[in-house]
């Protein structure tokens, strides 16, 4: 299994003395010097790391053994029994990560030693670790196969994450994180993606199974840095980058918007007498607005990051400071984060370790950004300044639609919203010292999160609209919109505790191992929500105190919201391996949770896996070209919640909570509040249940070249909650509920290879595939039509047999054409409609010839990475891929296709060869049709990007070495570089079509510079 | 101990099973189908679905030139798809849900009542929602499921009633809370009798229709005379009566009229002397200010016309002098604005200047009409233009804005409004009457709206048409932007929707697209795919 060499060159010997002075050099098996490698006496504090030169020095005591590694490198030992000047150690790339430690539920395991599907990535002196993500989960992005991660499209959000497919349809489908080993209820936007270590996604049943109730969703565990043995390092980074709206549509000008309008609206060709008066004198003028290029802006990000670690014998130590702030694309849009960290962990005696870590994050969203859909839609004509110093013009047209800057910048309104949130994790491990391998080992963490957010619409943000009303923005005006002013606060608290408590027994007898754990666990997450409003400004007189002026409205409102939802779970697992290459891993747990009702709290989990590390088999052992095999199969059950609390309650809204209110005349101005039952409840509602079978393989061959892992999933979930349609002669149209099963299946498979490996020269690739495909099997176990089969669901979309996703409706087969005599004489539609299918052959157009259209969820991914390295300068680029076909990835995108319909006759859009009796599209419905509810305009969402690529060069020259700089690299990065795709809109991951306001994708562009010393 | 830990109940509401303890509440509920009905007459947040259940796509509403994208007049695309037959129909089964909780909680063991009237009256107000809502549905959609009990569970196996048995439970409901209602309230807005009364007309009146339909000649003429009885209850009963002089806040300014009168601030409820207001909608600026958004009407806005776009070069601005902020999300037919006061009908109060108005000054001083009226010839040049400039009704627009110190913006009406008034009533009566067969009484009916109008022309047995459309047309003039006019088309059953609408559409798609006939909206087809385990029947004509 060593696949390591080391050449020790050891041409001096110094018997004088016990302490000897040592010399060495560390390189990689190019001969690249190595820096910041780590080299400690072993089993002391006594150590240090590597210059930029990879040179170290040390006096130690004869006969101590050395530890030298490095992330990402096989960690090698050498005995020093002389004394050498110029010690040379060859370190090289860890295979796979082989030997790497991966986190499991409560616990630790070597990855060879597993049974279950796991993805691990380094981010600590990875080029992953380079690109500007301010979320730290966007790393993640491709590089895990089974692992999707969505898009960010505003400063410091949060992309969705979803491993191996949907499985909840209304519940979160959010992964459970682990963060240090411990469950984290927290934001993940607390955590700074610079003090991030490494990532563990743990995929199939039996990784996952000792969470039980909350691991249907998979699990990522993130692991932060820990300090390394040897002088205290100071790293330093800096990072700057700018952000562009790669693909941003491109509204109709000038004449074309004209004869658009015109044409919608079925106007004589080239009028424009409805323009009004500021819109006619611009066009007389010349004057133009592009407004979407007055709502964006060149994005900037700025990331600083500061931390300071190291190791002794018995304390191991890493403090971290970060702060970044980010500048969105759209005008307004803002991010500010400030993250503090420090871990300490420390062994008290041989036989009690302690541990605590504590970080404070404060998140700053506040700033109204600009409206990017009313960007799109408004009038090149329309008026952007009311007068000649800039000030904005709330109506560009006179008409309802407001000014796409209006209240971002102006003073008339002001948000704020705020995140302070303070973690604080501890543990505290007692190993029994009667029986040897038996330890207890307590996790307290706890997270308090305060949020503040609130918007306050100041009087002059009602400037009242349309021409003719003389001085609306004179000060006598606005004073008389007091009465609108109005703002809220809102005070959000969340509590969170977990408490786990863990007894382990690990013994080895002979080629036995058996590790055993029990667990018991607990956790409580607690928000009190508290907004506060405030309205009419009138009898006070001003808004000069904004906010904090709530208390002088005339109109006051407080409004409470708690939940709180509490869950115990109780594990047994039992590990066993026989000779390192048989592995047994089985679990069992019991889970309640707080947000089902009595009787259906409680369910059960059990797991098993195995593992065969064939590889080590005499058999293979001479097979040359294989390094190592390890085969394994797992089955396992999980849960889900699906649920958030009280939503299996009929809830009743009333009082100034309601939004039923009258008066009735013998009292003016007393509102009486109605109470209204929002919800039907469904007490029945249950865990939702996953059981999977996962197999597959992880490998290495041709020396260490080649490594091939596939996993192989099947999975049935039972009782999945979801929103259902219901008939509203029930007086409600959705009620929670649950169906029968749905099936998964999938394959995950990821390749890299070394291409090529020299001195200089170095080129790796990774293909990661994932395909993931489901099947509702039962649905409500009904047969009421009578034909022998299972009844679909027409009404929510669910088809027996098919996927989930189904996109049921009308097939368009064209648009109406002028001599399509008989389809207008059956249907009514004008030419230049849709034209669709008489499925059936009844001669009619009418329910019955709805059909499965296609399905929203994707075909497959696949990813494609490059890392090329040239001396000191290294290259790493991924592709990456959604992909659709056989009528998979479809969405609805009418915007694309249609002209009318946006509810404002002028509405600006993109151009589009719409139908007219000249141009007699089969496409583009005319410019006037508006809508029929049947019309989809589907669209494939499917598309290839260049996602990431991170350029870097280590600095090494004598300067730095003499400052005492042990590492420098500069480096470039870039995200989104380029998306090629058939979507017509936004961003095709986000679907986002054109005429809405959702953000950008960003595409960044980052340089930074980091040193440690 | 976990389950103690486990036992997490809510702390900032109440559910259905702990919500009710005082009789207060009972009362809420049924406040909160007061505030729904509200916003389903006076749309304060101009929903598309709320236009057509006001008349959208009928014979006397459209929409603009600047709104064709919101039309409810092209027939290549309307199908039981659309979401507008949706939402009407969801809404009335949403009031149906809210009374039968009230209906149901009302006899919680642990709630007590001051007095038996108290819960009599509450019940019966729950019960009259409930027959509201179906009379509406039996109206616009036929026979549909009737639900009586508050649903604890989904169900998916509802049936269609007849639209008799509908009309006949609403009936049934209203004739068992008739005397529970009080003849008079003080609260302004609160359901008193007339209200069940004039439903009683109306549902007999409708079931009538449908039986003679049906070939039941005998049943649809006992019907017939059940609801001439109702509408002698009401109109005859001495609570209620015409309103022949000047009165309320405004009667002594030398401009006006009586009808102009009825549409003022602090003169709608009958509480407030209007001895015509059967049922009112209550706005309160004051509760609207607090917190109470959904308070307005907002009439000028929605119904209001845009002379500014439609004549730019002679109207511009939003004052009073243009009617207000107009943005017409729908517009009255040539049909509604002309065609009902031609010739002999010219001559009435309902069409006189301060209740119709259809002067408007030029205001834009560039204008060869400047200070003077702008003829109907140019504000009508081009259909687009005629879309967006129509006469401006008083019951959407006024001469003294309420609010504008408070910033509001002559969108905005801040009275109380009708949900019944009492020539409605004689309306129906005078249809029960001629199909009865009595043509001279139907035709006195109308003339007490007629002579109270000051019309020039009264109309005989002779001008009874047996398509209705002298009754139809004396509605437009009487009840426009008052009555449900679908409800009333579709009531009235045969073609005389359709043919309508063929006729008086504002746009031509209407006529070139409806080219079947129909006589109810279609059962929305959500509706049919929801309730899977009973196949619903579409209405005839849907497709």
């Amino acid at each position: 299994m060593t696949v390591f060499f080391v050449f020790v060159f050891l041409p001096l010997f110094t018997f004088a003395q016990d302490r000897i002075a040592i010399k060495g050099v560390v390189r990689s098996e190019t001969n690249a010097a190595l820096s910041g490698v780590s080299v400690t006496v072993k089993g002391t504090s006594q150590g240090t790391t590597t210059d930029a030169n990879g040179q170290f020095s040390l006096t130690v005591n004869k006969g101590v053994s050395l530890t030298v590694s490095h992330v990402g490198y096989e960690t090698v030992e050498i005995v020093v029994d002389r004394a050498n000047p110029a010690m040379e150690i060859k370190l090289f790339p860890a295979t796979t990560a082989l030997s790497d430690v991966v986190v499991i539920a409560y616990g630790t395991v070597q990855r060879k030693d597993f049974t279950g599907a796991v993805s691990s990535v380094k981010m600590e002196n990875s080029p992953l670790a380079l690109l500007p993500n301010m979320n730290a989960l966007e790393a993640l992005k491709g590089s895990v196969t089974g692992l999707n991660v969505g898009a960010v499209t505003s400063s410091g959000g949060q992309p969705s994450i979803l491993i191996r497919g949907q499985r909840s349809i209304s519940g979160s489908n959010d992964p459970l994180i682990l963060l240090d080993g411990v469950v984290y209820l927290g934001s993940i936007s607390d955590i700074n993606p610079d003090d991030i270590a490494s990532y563990d996604v743990l995929k199939d049943a039996v990784s996952v199974a000792a969470y039980g109730s909350r691991s249907a969703n998979g699990v990522i565990a993130i692991t932060t840095k820990k300090g390394k043995i040897g002088k205290p390092v100071v790293s330093f980074k800096t990072e700057t980058g700018i952000q562009r709206w790669q693909r941003r549509p491109v509204m109709l000008k000038g004449a074309d918007w004209i004869n658009m309008v015109n044409d919608k609206n079925k106007y004589a060709a080239g009028s424009t007498n409805w323009l009004q008066a500021g819109e006619l004198a611009n066009l007389k003028a010349g004057n133009e607005t592009v407004w979407l290029d007055k709502v964006t802006q060149t994005g900037i990000t700025d990331n600083q990051q500061v931390s300071i670690s190291g190791a002794a014998q018995n304390v191991n130590y890493y403090l971290s400071s970060s702060y970044d702030d980010e500048k969105g694309i759209v005008v307004g849009d803002k991010y500010k984060h400030v993250n503090v960290l420090g871990k300490v962990n420390t062994k008290v005696t041989s036989w009690f370790q302690l541990g605590a870590d504590g970080a404070y994050s404060r998140r700053d969203y506040s700033g109204t950004a600009a409206n990017v859909g009313s960007a799109e839609i408004m009038s090149p004509y329309g008026v952007l300044y009311r007068d000649n110093s800039g000030d904005l013009e709330k109506y560009p047209y006179t008409q309802s639609l407001v000014n796409p800057l209006w209240g971002v910048n102006d003073g008339t309104v002001k948000n704020v919203d705020v995140y302070n949130t303070f973690r604080l994790n501890s543990f505290a491990v007692v190993k029994a010292p009667w029986v040897d391998g038996l330890s207890y080992r307590v996790n307290f963490s706890t997270n308090f999160e305060k949020r503040q957010s609130g918007n306050f619409y100041f009087e002059n943000y009602y400037i009242k609209e349309g021409a003719g009303i003389a001085g609306r923005y004179d000060p006598a005006s606005v004073q008389s919109l007091l009465s609108n002013a109005n703002g809220n606060i809102d005070n959000t608290s969340t509590t969170n505790y977990v408490l786990d408590n863990i007894l382990a027994y690990s013994h080895r007898f002979g080629k036995h191992q058996i590790d055993a754990t029990a667990v018991a666990t607990r956790d409580n997450l607690r928000v009190e929500d508290l907004n506060a409003t405030g309205s009419d400004f009138a009898a006070n007189g001003n808004t000069s105190l904004g906010f904090y002026g709530l208390s002088k409205a005339t109109v006051q409102k407080v409004v409470l919201n708690n939940t709180e939802r509490s869950n115990v779970g109780y594990l047994a697992r039992l590990n066993y391996s026989y000779d390192d290459k048989y592995y047994l891993t089985s679990s069992f747990r019991r889970d309640g949770a707080s947000v089902f009702g009595a009787d259906k709290r409680y369910a059960n989990f059990a797991a098993a896996g195995v593992a065969w590390k064939i590889s080590e088999e005499s058999f293979l052992k001479d097979f040359k070209p294989l390094n190592y095999l390890k085969l394994k199969l797992s089955w396992g059950q999980n849960g889900n919640q699906g649920l958030s609390p009280y939503a299996t309650l009929s809830q009743v809204q009333n009082a100034a909570a309601g939004d039923a209110r009258y008066e009735f005349s013998d009292a003016q101005g007393k509102i009486l509040y109605g109470l209204v039952q929002t919800t039907l409840g469904n007490p029945s509602l249950g865990w939702e249940k996953t059981t999977a079978i996962n197999t597959g393989f992880e490998s290495a061959w041709l020396g260490n070249r080649l490594f091939v892992d596939l996993d192989l999933y099947s999975s049935k979930t039972t009782d999945q909650i979801f929103v259902r349609t219901i008939p509203i002669m029930t007086g409600f149209s959705t009620q929670l509920a649950s169906l029968g099963e749905v099936d998964n299946k999938g394959i995950e498979l990821s390749i890299r290879t070394e291409n090529i490996h020299t001195a200089n020269f170095g080129w790796s690739s990774t293909v990661t595939f994932w395909k993931n495909s489901n099947k509702l099997k039962h649905l409500y176990g009904e047969d009421k039509n009578g034909d022998g089969k299972e009844d679909d669901d027409i009404a929510n979309n669910f088809f027996i047999g098919k996927s989930l996703g189904a996109i049921y409706g009308f097939k368009q087969i064209g648009i109406v054409q002028t001599g399509d005599a008989a389809y207008i004489a059956l249907t009514g539609a004008a030419p230049g409609a849709p034209k669709y299918a008489d499925i059936n052959n009844d001669g009619k157009i009418d329910a019955n010839d709805r059909t499965i259209l296609g399905y929203s969820k994707e075909n497959f991914r696949l990813n494609f990475s490059n890392t090329v390295r040239y001396k000191n300068l290294e290259l790493y680029v991924m592709v990456a891929g959604i992909f659709g076909g056989n009528g998979y990835y479809m969405k609805s995108n009418t915007a694309a296709y249609m002209t009318s319909g946006t509810g404002r006759f002028n509405d600006n859009t993109i151009a589009k060869p719409y139908w007219t009796t000249n141009n007699p599209s089969n496409t583009y419905p005319s410019a006037y049709f508006s809508g029929d509810g049947r019309f989809l305009g589907l669209q494939s969402q499917a598309f290839v990007r260049i996602q990431d690529a991170a350029l870097s060069y280590n600095l090494n020259f004598p300067l730095l070495e003499r400052n005492h700089i042990t590492g420098a690299k500069v480096f470039f990065a870039a995200k989104n570089l380029a998306t090629f795709t058939h979507w017509v809109g936004g961003d095709p991951e986000t679907g986002t079509p054109v005429q809405n306001n959702t953000f950008p994708v960003a595409s960044s562009y980052s340089l930074g510079l980091n040193v440690s010393f | 101990m976990d389950d103690k830990f486990l036992n997490k109940n809510p702390q900032t509401f109440y559910t259905t099973d702990n919500i009710f303890s005082s009789s207060a509440q009972i009362d809420q509920a049924v406040l909160a189908i007061y505030s729904q009905l509200r916003d389903m007459w006076a749309n304060p947040t101009e929903q598309g679905w709320t236009f057509v259940f006001r008349g959208n796509g009928t014979d006397m509403y459209d929409v603009p030139s600047i709104r064709r994208a919101n039309t409810f007049n092209n027939y290549g695309t309307i199908n039981p798809n659309r979401d507008e037959f949706y939402k009407n129909f969801s809404a009335w089964y949403t009031i149906i849900a809210k009374a039968n909780l009230a209906i149901k909680s009302a006899d919680l063991p642990n709630i007590t009542w001051a007095k038996p009237a108290d819960k009599a009256y509450t019940l019966a107000q729950a019960r009259f929602f409930r027959a509201f809502a179906y009379r509406n549905l039996a109206e616009l959609f036929g026979g549909v499921p009737i639900v009586k009990d508050v649903a604890t569970a989904a169900k998916f196996n509802y049936a269609r009633a007849t639209r008799v048995e509908t009309y006949q439970f609403a009936i049934d409901e209203l004739l068992a809370i008739e005397n529970d209602l009080p003849i008079t309230t003080a609260q302004g807005g609160r359901l008193v009798r007339g209200a069940a009364q004039h439903n009683l007309c109306e549902l007999y009146l409708a079931m009538g229709t449908q039986l003679a339909a049906d070939g039941d000649a005998a049943g649809a003429s006992k019907a017939f005379a059940n609801s001439i009885d109702y509408g002698n209850k009401v109109i005859d009963g001495g609570t209620y009566a015409l309103m022949k002089n000047r009165f309320g806040s405004r009667k002594t300014e030398t401009q006006g009229n009586v009808y102009w009168d009825l549409f003022q601030e602090n003169n709608v409820n009958y509480q407030d002397g209007n001895t015509e207001c059967i049922w009112a909608i209550e706005i309160d600026y004051a509760a609207f200010k607090a917190e109470d958004p959904r308070s307005k009407l907002p009439y000028s806005r929605a119904y209001g016309p845009v002379f500014r776009n439609g004549s730019p070069k002679n109207l511009q601005g939003t004052l009073e002098d243009v009617g207000g902020r107009g943005i017409a999300d729908i517009i009255p037919t040539l049909y509604t604005r002309d065609g009902i006061y031609q010739g002999v009908y010219a001559n009435d109060m309902r069409n006189s200047e301060i209740v119709f108005r259809r002067t408007f000054l030029g205001n834009v001083p560039s204008s060869p009409y400047y200070g003077q009226p702008v003829p109907w010839s140019v504000l009508y040049d081009n259909q687009d233009d005629q879309s967006l400039d129509y006469p401006v009704s008083c019951k959407i627009a006024t001469d003294k804005y309420t609010g504008l110190a408070d910033g509001q913006d002559r969108s905005n009406l801040f009275r109380d409004d009708y949900f019944i008034r009492l020539p409605e009533t004689i309306l129906l009566r005078a249809e029960a009457k001629q199909r009865s067969g009595d043509k001279a009484g139907a035709a006195a009916d109308v003339n007490l709206l007629r002579t109270r109008a000051n019309c020039g022309y009264l109309v005989t047995a002779a001008d009874m048409d047996d398509n209705f459309n002298t009754i139809l047309d004396e509605r437009s003039r009487e009840l426009v932007y008052e009555e449900c006019r679908w409800n009333t088309l579709l009531r009235m059953g045969g073609t005389i929707a359709v043919d309508r609408i063929r006729k008086y559409a504002f746009w031509p798609e209407a006529q070139a697209t409806l080219t079947f006939n129909y006589n109810l909206w279609p059962i929305p087809q959500l509706v049919i795919d929801a309730n899977k385990d009973v196949k619903l029947a579409q209405n005839p004509g849907w497709h």
